[in-house]
């Protein structure tokens, strides 16, 4: 039907990038995070009949989005520990090191609730209690996430450190 | 939020943005067309067969009968009541995973690694970002029939050739296509791979770069993912 390959259309072109970066962001791996929200829009699109009526259909594909790239990133855990372990006695990789490698570098080290309370408020832009209720917690424990995960971050990155209003705990 | 991390991550959003080249929208049409086509093959074997036993059989979409464009729409969804859907299946799928299975151990390999794995098409285009400047052996297998032509560019545009090759396909334990890729600066490597007839959409491929000198990514290394066939899929 011509409308809805219209609304595909424009819910591709409008948010197939961001939800890259947020996957990018929160996994630190583009390659991975193009691949994961490509399927995610087929995925979508295969279904698209039900999923135009939904209230926010781009909560669905990042929701898909996010559970791909999670599975994947199971398997490669066993990888990443690995890596980390033999990391300070390897050589570094010449070359320019970007700002946002090494913010992507720094969110890699958080725990994972606090990656993805950071991920989901300042590149999905979703309020703290968008996110408790996508996480099922209150709205306190993600606030305590932000907080710890910028005291962190600011730590790691050597920048100073100030507290949100709207996350004060 | 302290404004130097805000700015870091409005940068990171920024500058990401800029350089992401999405498959399309229309790319993935066809992705779902294709698998349509494959559902319905195979459906159409189960309504013979439910013909044959005198037994009404039904699709119910989000039980395995995935991809099937157009399900009913049902009361009051919302985003959050799908499950995950099953990933694709088929033997191509199989095939890539089979050639994903033939690269490095990780386990055992200290560099880091940056792989994926898809099934062959005939325009298929990888963008690798963040690769430093450092000598890689890159290693292309390919699982299935047919051959595949590759080559490894430099950049994210420009026609400077790293590397070029054919991988010959195989059912079992194919040569992999082993080149040596040069990357003389930070930045990306591009990597085309063009199926043949008999490739296309049978076989199933798997890459993967690894840094000679013992160098790692600054961030994640990447282990297989699966790249269903897009034009370009990576960044």
């Amino acid at each position: 039907m011509p409308n809805e390959t219209a609304s595909f259309d424009e819910i591709y072109a409008a948010h197939y990038g961001d939800l890259t970066v947020q996957l990018y962001a929160y996994f630190g791996d583009r390659q991975e995070a193009q691949d994961v929200v490509q399927e995610a829009f087929c995925r979508a699109y295969a279904r698209w009949r039900t999923m135009s009526r939904f209230d926010d259909p781009v909560a669905w594909v990042r929701r898909v989005a996010w559970n791909l790239a999670v599975s994947g990133w199971r398997r490669k855990r066993t990888v990443r520990t690995f890596l980390r372990r033999q990391r300070p006695i390897e050589p570094q990789v010449d070359g320019p090191q970007p700002e946002r490698v090494a913010l992507v570098a720094a969110l890699a080290t958080l725990p994972d609730n606090h990656r993805r309370a950071m991920v989901l408020r300042y590149l999905a832009d979703l309020t703290v209690a968008e996110i408790a209720e996508r996480e099922g917690v209150p709205v306190g424990t993600v606030k305590s996430w932000l907080s710890r995960a910028r005291q962190a971050l600011a730590a790691r990155l050597d920048l100073a450190e100030t507290t949100a209003p709207e996350e004060t705990p | 939020m302290t404004d130097e991390l805000e700015n870091l991550f409005k940068d990171l959003r920024t500058r990401t943005l800029g350089e992401i080249v999405p498959p399309g929208a229309p790319q993935a049409r066809a992705v779902v067309r294709r698998r349509r086509g494959v559902a319905v093959s195979a459906g159409a074997g189960v309504t013979v067969a439910a013909i044959l036993i005198g037994a009404g059989f039904g699709l119910y979409p989000g039980t395995g009968g995935d991809y099937a464009v157009g399900d009913a729409p049902s009361d009051g969804p919302s985003s959050s009541d799908f499950p995950v859907m099953p990933d694709p299946t088929g033997p191509e799928y199989d095939r890539a995973t089979a050639a994903g299975g033939l690269l490095a151990d990780r386990d055992k390999t200290p560099t880091s690694i940056r792989a994926t794995q898809g099934v062959v098409a005939p325009d298929y285009e990888n963008h690798v970002n963040d690769m430093a400047a450092d000598k890689y052996a890159f290693r292309f297998f390919c699982v299935g029939p047919g051959t595949v032509q590759v080559v490894v560019k430099q950049g994210e545009t420009g026609n400077t050739v790293l590397g070029q090759g054919t991988a010959t396909c195989a059912a079992q334990n194919p040569e992999p296509l082993e080149l040596t890729i040069r990357q003389p600066k930070y930045g990306y490597l591009r990597l085309f791979a063009v199926g043949d007839a008999a490739a296309n959409g049978q076989a199933g491929f798997a890459f993967e770069f690894l840094s000679t000198t013992g160098k790692t990514f600054g961030g994640v290394s990447g282990a297989p993912t699966l790249s269903v066939s897009s034009s370009p899929s990576g960044g």
